[in-house]
């Protein structure tokens, strides 16, 4: 899939961002977009975009915090241009197709998933998007500050007051109750 | 340490978030503290469960980029390398501006669908070819008989059908003279005369129809009887053609199966 011989360093870059990264900005552009076709079209762009970019500015950790910052800006650009209002309550999580059945172990699995997902969208957008960028893409506070132009310290606090109300909300009891 | 539990710098440190020595601190207050260390517990199962149910998400729904994406994307670095959307080389640390690129460019372009209109002429073709051979080979059956189909087989007297051999060993389709010589009235060479209207030995034969019924007007056809016969045994060749039908098989003591011919008299 991907050429073997990469000729300069700048490929070299978007052969690694390829690599690592592709289906991890897919992800978060789709939940951004809820829409997995336009978030392909999204990250075809952004690693397109890599492509000016200085290598030995980005070949180190902030490869990914610039890819995630325009995989994002170019998303939400898209969303303004088409006019699309991407509700939390449908995640394109709800428009894949059923999967085979499962065994109890991955049922089980499943059903944790999802009661999670659940909870996730009772949250306000921007905590829910901080929540993915650290705990789905692994991002530090740093990192999600630079992508959502949030302070770090407006990051600690959302990721702070959302992780309180999911823990709220999957106490057993209030779990049983939903 | 100054931190309480419900703090956004508890939840922090507890996360891993803190500089390295506020972490060190953090942990040997925990070893101590066990408010903190089930406070400490509480968030970090929470966000297990979490980070499990959204890596567990992105695995359904991040996928790939399409084949056409991706090599869209290899090969847009071809034309980008070192030129901003105006053509000039960035200055270091300057990000270029994009303007032509659009999602739009991935799109692959449809394939073309196929017109149809070769196949349907050239099916119209092969249905007038197929018409001309049927034609063709109904002129040459019906002509056979009277042609050099009607000669007494060569080989084999005794046996009821012509000397035709595929190339493969396999006779496919052989006249048969018997029930040809029966339905046109003219006996083979080399075969019992069977009376026309013995009901016993000739019992199918549409002469022994009664007279006036639909089948007795059927002699007037010659068609020859075409059955596909399966491929007889490995014979020895006669190289030169005889001029008699020769007798049936004889077996006196030689290679059995093997027949007799005047180049081996003993079928060996």
């Amino acid at each position: 899939m991907i050429p073997p011989d990469v000729p300069s360093p700048s490929a070299h870059l978007v052969r690694r961002a390829v690599r690592d990264f592709e289906g991890m900005l897919i992800g978060y552009a789709a939940n951004l977009t809820g829409d997995i076709e336009m978030a392909r079209d999204v990250v075809q762009d952004t690693l397109i975009r890599l492509h000016a970019q200085d290598p030995a500015k980005l070949d180190g950790p902030g490869l990914k915090a610039w890819l995630f910052t325009v995989c994002r800006n170019r998303a939400l650009d898209l969303l303004r241009r088409n006019r699309r209002l991407v509700s939390l309550e449908d995640s394109p999580m709800d428009h894949l197709p059923d999967a085979a059945p499962l065994p109890d172990a991955r049922a089980a699995d499943a059903d944790e998933t999802a009661l999670v997902l659940n909870f996730m969208r009772r949250l306000a957008p921007n905590q829910a998007e901080v929540l993915r960028l650290k705990f789905q893409n692994d991002l530090s506070y740093q990192e999600i500050a630079d992508i959502t132009g949030l302070s770090a310290t407006n990051v600690g606090f959302l990721i702070h007051t959302g992780l309180k109300k999911l823990r709220i909300l999957l106490a057993p009891e209030a779990a049983a109750c939903a | 340490m100054s931190l309480q539990p419900d703090h956004p710098a508890f939840t922090a440190a507890a996360l891993g978030e803190a500089p390295p020595e506020e972490l060190a601190a953090f942990e040997a207050e925990l070893a101590e503290n066990g408010d903190w260390l089930a406070e400490a517990g509480t968030l970090r199962e929470t966000a297990g469960r979490l980070t499990a149910a959204l890596r567990q998400e992105m695995a359904a729904t991040s996928g790939f980029l399409t084949s056409g994406q991706r090599q869209a994307v290899f090969s847009a670095g071809e034309g980008l390398q070192g030129k901003t959307a105006s053509g000039t080389p960035p200055p270091s640390g300057e990000t270029p501006v994009f303007t032509t690129i659009s999602p739009a460019t991935s799109r692959s372009p449809r394939a073309r669908r196929p017109t149809g209109k070769f196949p349907a002429r050239f099916g119209s073709v092969l249905a007038t070819a197929g018409v001309a051979a049927a034609v063709a080979l109904g002129i040459f059956a019906f002509s056979g008989p009277q042609g050099s189909q009607t000669q007494a087989p060569q080989s084999a007297g005794g046996e009821n059908q012509t000397s035709a051999q595929a190339p493969d060993g396999i006779s496919a389709i052989a006249l048969d003279p018997a029930a040809t010589a029966q339905k046109s009235g003219v006996p083979a060479p080399g075969l019992p005369v069977i009376p026309k209207k013995d009901p016993v030995l000739n019992p199918g034969s549409p002469l022994t129809a009664p007279p006036g019924s639909p089948a007795s007007g059927s002699i007037a056809t010659s068609t020859p009887d075409i059955r596909i016969i399966p491929a007889p045994p490995a014979r020895t060749r006669n190289p030169e053609p005889a001029a008699e039908p020769l007798p049936g098989p004889r077996r006196s003591g030689g290679t059995p199966g093997a027949l007799a011919s005047p180049a081996n008299p003993g079928g060996r």
